[in-house]
């Protein structure tokens, strides 16, 4: 927010109401008291025709007997630059609906699985019958042997994609083979309609090409996310880039050993929660037919890190339980870069559950079709008085 | 998608290069204000055209420097005019006239077009106001003179320096400070100067010196310069000679941020913009003997921009302009005369676009306008005039073009009414230009945007000092580009526009007194889109028409400035206008919500699309200043308050809501004082 006035005051504009926020609210799973999905999964994160998907919907219910939620896949989905005309239609029903999964908490998943038609490229509105794109006309055209200037149909790239096999056969360009599997893509879409006292829908899209089939080095797999441990510096407001200096001093919970997490629970302590990344490094489609083309290693993937807090102990609590790294309430976009947490000093026990979710990014990849890839991981703590001896 | 608007932003240095310029007055003079309103204007033939226009409302430069809410700017003045919408919060800058289109009103100065109207889209206007020797709105209705546009004209005069003595002026302020100076460089050889420059950035730089998320390299500032030269060799013939440049620039770092691809920039962490553009005008004006006179002018110019946002847009445009407009008018006889004119303007632009996740776009085009145009006046007795004119503007960067054709006049009813109609079509280049018709961006075939004017006035004077004007307009607009972004490509040309209102103004002009007036617009504004304007609605039919944006149905302002003896004087202007359309959100009380699960958050659920408003837009400004005599000098001092009614009631301009759109809180301006010093000597 400060950077927002800080930019506000160079345009010449004053604002009242610049310092609206609402922080804690996003990160608690609990606080509204309402249906709160948090993540959808896909494996594999994208998928070639006829290839099988799992979509995985993780979210926290509050009244897991009054929920229905109902699936559909839109087979054809297109959003476009201005995004102001989206196509949403062809809807069909996954192959499988597995029942919810609850735990006590009211922490649920359900699972669809849905076979992708193997005609669904050519059914798609995100190409036309005749191609238009002259990147994918670029690539196109030498690998089904067409001249500068002719027509190429849709049917033909699909069924050269679906049937070739550039290591069988010499005369096909390889490289250019692969960039025509990864640019000639579309989206479908899962929404699962949440029904308790709201409706929530909830969207996921889905990229469809046959990278994964052709082997391609840009296949997107899904993010790896796992949640370390918990630092604990025994002083006040230490900066996330400072904690080195603390090292020696600090506690390090990590959550992968055995046994409850139980940390002590001190007012000028700072705790940050750790976590390893698994991204992936890929090439942008505005490069193909350049040098070098194919290699991968021009991008790493950024990514959206989203926390969420429960308190187990208590539900809906309303513990602010992340801080910004200053030390202010925070809000969601404030935990990416360093997630801060601190601990309740009501001199009681409370067992916490912390969720993140990591999705990838690759805006280079938005105009063909690009789709996340997630990851969920999840780690549970206790905050506990300090023993006044140690 | 965050390059929706940027490109109109990037847009504005292309849309420099494709509007015509226009020829203007001849003798650049104005009018007597108290004149003009206590005396109808007679039925005459010859005279200055543009005072003929049966839709013209002028701002005479000296009444409106005490004039409280404008800051002395002559040109933000005009938004209190009626039929101009009260722009938005974000947007102050935006000139929208009579319900049309934000980039549907041209900006001339002397005649030729200028691309910016505000330095940094509303702080304060590039021309300054002490260079001006009037500005003239018309809002609709307009002759042939005026082409390539649909919705309204703004044109501004500059004015030649005083031939009396050499005069010079310091202006102080919060925001910036300027130098002035004008005098007879020979008997019939006067010079005019002015240049500005903001500090304001300064100020900013120093206030968030020790903020570690924001730092600026290059301080933003903003600066313009007007010198005029102006040289009467006969009796007849005035020639003058001027140039204009404005520069608007800054770059910020945020160093913990990496926004966006390095593809489109390796600046992912900084938002950085310039604009500068400059215009020399040769200006002549003869009269050639017999019957005729000619009135030529003859621009140069370039516009530059370049800037990007993160690493997700950038834009880099470089529009060299030429133009030339010259019109001769034949007095025919007692009662008719007729003018031919042609305008001409040539405009090489270059320009290099990319969004993330997007080509490129690099374009090296030439937008011309090519126009040619011929009307007459035609006097019908003692009480009617006519004016039937033909214009016909060639967009060559669009391989086509459009005729218009305009009827307007006069009937004087009594002594004290005149009776003002005009029906004409009007035609422009798709806007938003440039964007709108980019082989990446856009669609390069769509036409010419077309429109209708009709008009029914009444002038009329109500005593010595004050006269009124009402008028009502029927405006529709069609072929206006649209988004259509799964269709191949993203605009196609047929949204539809209708616009219609009635305007009153009630003007008050005493010599030495209160000067002020009262402007009531009521008005309608829709659209008619053939897809959604925007994905989140979920109700939609293509044959229902909507609000337009900026659909304001009220619209009042009182505005006023009297002398208070002993050089102080007072102003105020209270402005009560309907509150914008808003479209309401389901998730917002309606239990009905969206998660994107590929961004992880939720998206608003829209309602029906503009069906909501918000609530009225209330604003109290004052003003105080005081004139006084010291070190042989001439200072005025002033004091200017806006929104002074903030604290009271908080006009809102717009929501901020929590994550999933169930809580909101409005935002608004804020109380803004001001104080400035000014001295002449």
């Amino acid at each position: 927010m400060r950077t927002f006035i800080a930019v506000m005051i160079l345009a010449g504009v004053a604002l009242n109401g610049c310092d609206i926020n609402f922080p804690n609210q996003e990160m608690d799973l609990a606080g509204s008291g309402r249906t709160r999905p948090f993540a959808v999964v896909c494996d594999p994160a994208e998928a070639a025709p006829g290839e099988t998907v799992t979509a995985r919907l993780y979210f926290y219910e509050p009244s897991p007997e009054a929920l229905a939620i109902d699936w559909t896949v839109a087979l054809d989905y297109d959003m476009g630059l201005y995004e102001t005309d989206e196509v949403e239609r062809n809807f069909v029903e996954p192959d499988i609906v597995w029942d919810p999964e609850f735990d006590a908490y009211g922490f649920g998943t359900q699972s669809i699985v849905f076979t992708i038609p193997e005609d669904v490229l050519l059914t798609t509105s995100s190409h036309p019958d005749v191609i238009e794109d002259e990147l994918i006309l670029t690539l196109a055209r030498p690998l089904l042997g067409l001249e500068a200037d002719k027509p190429v149909p849709r049917a033909a790239i699909v069924e050269l994609l679906a049937t070739a096999d550039p290591l069988a056969n010499p005369d096909i360009d390889t490289q250019a083979f692969l960039w025509l599997s990864d640019i000639f893509a579309c989206r479908i879409r899962f929404r699962a309609s949440m029904h308790s006292d709201v409706v929530v829908d909830v969207v996921k899209n889905l990229t469809v090409r046959y990278s994964r089939r052709n082997m391609s080095l840009n296949v997107n797999e899904n993010t790896r996310l796992h949640i370390s441990s918990i630092l604990a510096i025994p002083h006040p407001d230490v900066a996330y880039d400072d904690v080195y200096d603390f090292l020696e001093e600090s506690i390090n919970f990590n959550f992968d050993d055995p046994g409850d997490i139980r940390i002590p629970a001190h007012a000028d302590w700072t705790y940050y929660l750790t976590r390893s990344l698994g991204l992936q490094t890929y090439t942008s489609p505005f490069a193909a037919g350049e040098e070098g083309v194919g290699s991968v290693g021009g991008f790493q993937e950024r990514y959206n890190l989203n926390w969420y807090g429960f308190d187990m102990t208590n539900p809906g609590s309303g513990h602010p339980l992340f801080l910004a790294e200053d030390g202010d309430e925070a809000e969601m976009n404030d935990l990416t870069d360093a997630a801060r947490i601190q601990p309740p000093l009501d001199g009681a026990e409370r067992t916490f559950r912390v969720v993140g979710v990591l999705r990838d990014v690759r805006m280079e990849w938005q105009m063909y079709g690009f789709a996340p890839g997630a990851s969920v991981d999840e780690a549970v703590f206790t905050f506990v008085p300090p023993d006044p001896f140690e | 998608m965050i390059w929706k608007n940027l490109w109109i932003w990037a847009g504005l240095g292309i849309l420099s290069a494709t509007v015509p310029a226009e020829a203007s007055d001849p003798k650049h003079t104005v009018p007597d204000t108290v004149a003009a309103v206590t005396v109808l204007p007679d039925i005459v033939v010859s005279g200055r055209s543009s005072e003929r226009e049966t839709s013209r409302r002028e701002l005479d430069v000296t009444e409106i420097d005490r004039l409280a809410g404008f800051g002395g700017d002559v040109l933000k003045s005009l938004q209190a005019l009626p039929g101009v919408a009260r722009p938005a919060l974000f947007q102050p800058g935006a000139i929208v006239v009579r319900g049309s289109g934000r980039f549907d009103t041209r900006f001339l100065l002397d005649g030729v077009d200028i691309p910016l109207l505000f330095h940094y889209g509303g702080v304060t206007s590039t021309y300054d106001s002490r260079a001006m020797q009037s500005v003239d709105l018309y809002p609709g209705g307009y002759s042939t003179r005026y082409g390539g546009c649909v919705g309204g004209v703004v044109e501004i005069r500059g004015r030649s320096g005083r031939a009396d003595a050499w005069h010079r002026e310091v202006d102080v302020s919060l925001l910036d400070a300027s130098v002035m100076f004008e005098g007879p460089l020979r008997d019939n050889l006067t010079l005019l100067f002015n240049a500005r420059r903001s500090y304001a950035g300064e100020v900013v730089r120093r206030a968030i010196a020790d903020n570690d998320d924001v730092s600026m390299v290059v301080v933003p500032y903003y600066w313009d310069v007007v010198g005029r030269l102006d040289w009467t060799p006969t009796v007849d013939d005035d020639v003058f000679l001027s140039v204009f440049a404005a520069k608007d620039r800054m770059e910020l770092i945020f160093p913990e941020a990496n926004e966006g691809s390095a593809e489109v920039t390796q600046a992912t962490d900084a938002v950085a913009m310039s604009l500068a553009f400059h215009r020399v005008i040769l200006g002549w004006d003869r009269f050639i003997g017999g019957s005729f006179t000619n009135e030529m002018r003859a621009s140069l110019g370039r516009s530059q921009e370049k800037g990007n946002t993160f690493g997700y847009f950038r834009f880099d445009s470089d529009a060299p302009l030429a133009s030339i407009r010259d019109q001769l008018t034949w007095d025919v006889a007692a009662d008719v005369s007729a003018h031919v004119g042609l305008d001409m303007i040539r405009a090489p632009v270059r320009y290099n676009v990319k969004a993330v996740g997007w080509p490129e776009s690099d374009e090296h085009d030439t937008f011309s306008d090519l126009a040619a145009y011929v009307g007459s006046e035609i006097k019908l007795g003692d009480r009617a005039i006519l004016n039937p004119g033909l214009r016909w503007d060639h967009y060559s960067h669009l391989d086509e073009g459009r005729g218009s054709l305009r009827l307007s006049g006069r009937y004087v009813i009594n002594d004290r009414h005149v009776l003002t109609a005009s029906a004409g079509s009007y035609n422009q280049s798709p806007q938003p230009i440039g964007q709108s018709t980019d082989p990446v961006y856009g669609n390069p075939d769509l036409p010419p945007t077309r429109a209708m004017h009709l008009t029914l006035g009444d002038e009329f004077v109500l005593g010595t000092w004050t006269s009124a004007k009402i008028e009502a307009y029927y405006n529709t607009q069609n072929r206006i580009p649209a988004y259509a972004d799964t269709l191949g490509v993203s605009f196609l040309p047929d949204a539809e526009g209708r616009m219609f209102g009635l305007e009153l103004m009630f003007r008050h002009t005493r010599p030495g007194g209160f000067f002020g007036w009262i402007s009531l617009g009521l008005s309608r504004s829709d659209r008619r889109y053939q897809r959604r304007p925007s994905n989140d609605i979920t109700t939609w039919s293509a044959d229902d028409w909507v609000p337009y944006q900026y659909d304001q149905p009220l619209h009042l302002e009182v505005v006023g400035s009297w002398p208070l003896g002993r050089g102080w004087s007072f102003g105020s202007r209270l402005q009560y206008v309907t509150g914008n359309p808003d479209t309401p959100l389901l998730s917002y009380g309606g239990g009905v919500f969206e998660f994107d699960a590929d961004n992880g958050s939720y998206i608003p659920v829209s309602g029906e699309y503009l069906s909501d408003r918000y609530d009225p837009y209330l604003r109290l400004d004052i003003r105080l200043d005081r004139s006084f005599g010291w070190l042989g000098a001439a200072w005025t001092a002033y004091f200017d308050v806006q929104h002074a009614l903030a604290s009271l009631y908080n006009s809102p301009e717009g929501y901020v809501y929590n994550y999933d759109f169930t809580e909101r809180e409005g935002y608004g301006g804020i109380t803004l004082p001001t104080i400035g010093l000014r001295v002449s000597f």
